[in-house]
């Protein structure tokens, strides 16, 4: 069973409230950084619309350089985001009977936070689709806002002083903890940090993302359940 | 409200905007990709084994020499962010003791 309302995307908003605060500090933090690494206002307010995706944004601002990685850049994004595709396919019992514009919006705010609530509406029995558009714009807004406010405050700090350097490494520890599902993880991360670092002293360039990571998962893909 | 004052907010780089351009494609590609064509992966087959463990491994990729040749200082940081997270403390909280442990740190040393 299958609706859309805008009553359930007011639903999603009120549900996703708290989190969109403090989605929106984050994106505090992630402007500033972006104006630490050298992006401009309109880049970084532009990454934060169109991308809209934390995780992914915070990777690529720490690869952020002259002459900027693109091939790089795409692999990592897709490295990071890859686990969409994911949740993309968990809801596809719930939007398949709607019309597909409604499927093809709704997922272009599709997010870990607003797809963790929606779902879990679902599985009290909710039927209305709306849920994950409506928590999904009221992110957007949120991530929007507080990025263009973070760049344009990061003007008037001294980032050394501050460490604004040590607050991305403090995004990927805090990034990390959500993903962690147990000890089976163990080995793969310790492949892609090996990968990583080897290729890091060895290869030119940023390979060592992509080379750690395709390392790691394919270890983590290789063990079985147990 | 004058020209002056608005173009350094609206100042950007070609180059950028296209790296942002694609990533927000290859993003949106993830968006839509896994509802298109996930009926095709077998669930708890290799393929959804290893699409779950990738971006684990690509964070602590990118995780990993930073640690491996930032200062002490740093790691020590890096450690509290790790230990009140997995306190259960607010993650933002962790970030801001963390980041500020190092701030002073600097000051002192």
């Amino acid at each position: 069973m299958t609706t859309f309302t805008s009553a359930g995307m007011r639903t999603g908003a009120f549900l996703i409230w708290p989190i969109a605060v403090s989605g929106f500090f984050f994106a505090v933090a992630v402007g500033v950084i972006s104006r630490n690494v050298g992006m401009t206002w309109l880049e970084a307010v532009t990454m934060s619309g169109f991308v809209f995706a934390g995780a992914s944004q915070v990777a690529i601002i720490d690869l952020w350089q002259d002459p900027l990685p693109l091939l790089i850049i795409a692999i990592t994004t897709l490295g990071i985001n890859s686990r969409m595709l994911l949740m993309g396919a968990s809801i596809r019992e719930w939007f398949a009977p709607l019309p597909r514009h409604l499927t093809w919006i709704s997922l272009f705010f599709l997010t870990d936070a607003n797809w963790a609530v929606a779902i879990s509406e679902r599985r009290k029995g909710a039927t209305d689709a709306g849920i994950l558009l409506g928590s999904g714009i009221a992110l957007w807004f949120s991530w929007v806002f507080g990025t263009g406010l973070g760049h344009a405050l990061g003007a008037a700090l001294d980032p050394k002083a501050l460490a604004f350097d040590v607050l991305l490494p403090a995004f990927f520890v805090i990034m990390i903890k959500p993903i962690w599902t147990g000890r089976k993880q163990i080995l793969p991360w310790l492949v892609a940090a090996a990968g990583a670092i080897l290729a890091n002293e060895f290869v030119p360039g940023e390979a060592h993302v992509i080379i750690g990571g395709i390392a790691g998962s394919l270890v983590g893909g290789l063990l079985r359940e147990r | 409200m004058n020209a002056d004052f608005l173009a350094p907010y609206l100042a950007f780089d070609w180059t950028a905007m296209v790296a942002i351009l694609l990533m927000g494609v290859v993003t949106y590609f993830t968006r839509v990709g896994g509802f298109l064509m996930m009926r095709w992966v077998p669930e708890g087959g290799f393929v959804s084994r290893w699409l779950a463990a990738i971006p684990g491994a690509v964070l602590v990729a990118i995780l990993a020499p930073t640690i491996w040749h930032t200062g002490w200082l740093e790691r020590a940081a890096l450690v509290i962010v790790a230990a009140l997270s997995l306190l259960g403390a607010n993650p933002l909280v962790a970030v801001a003791v963390g980041t500020a442990s190092v701030a002073a740190g600097r000051a002192l040393f």
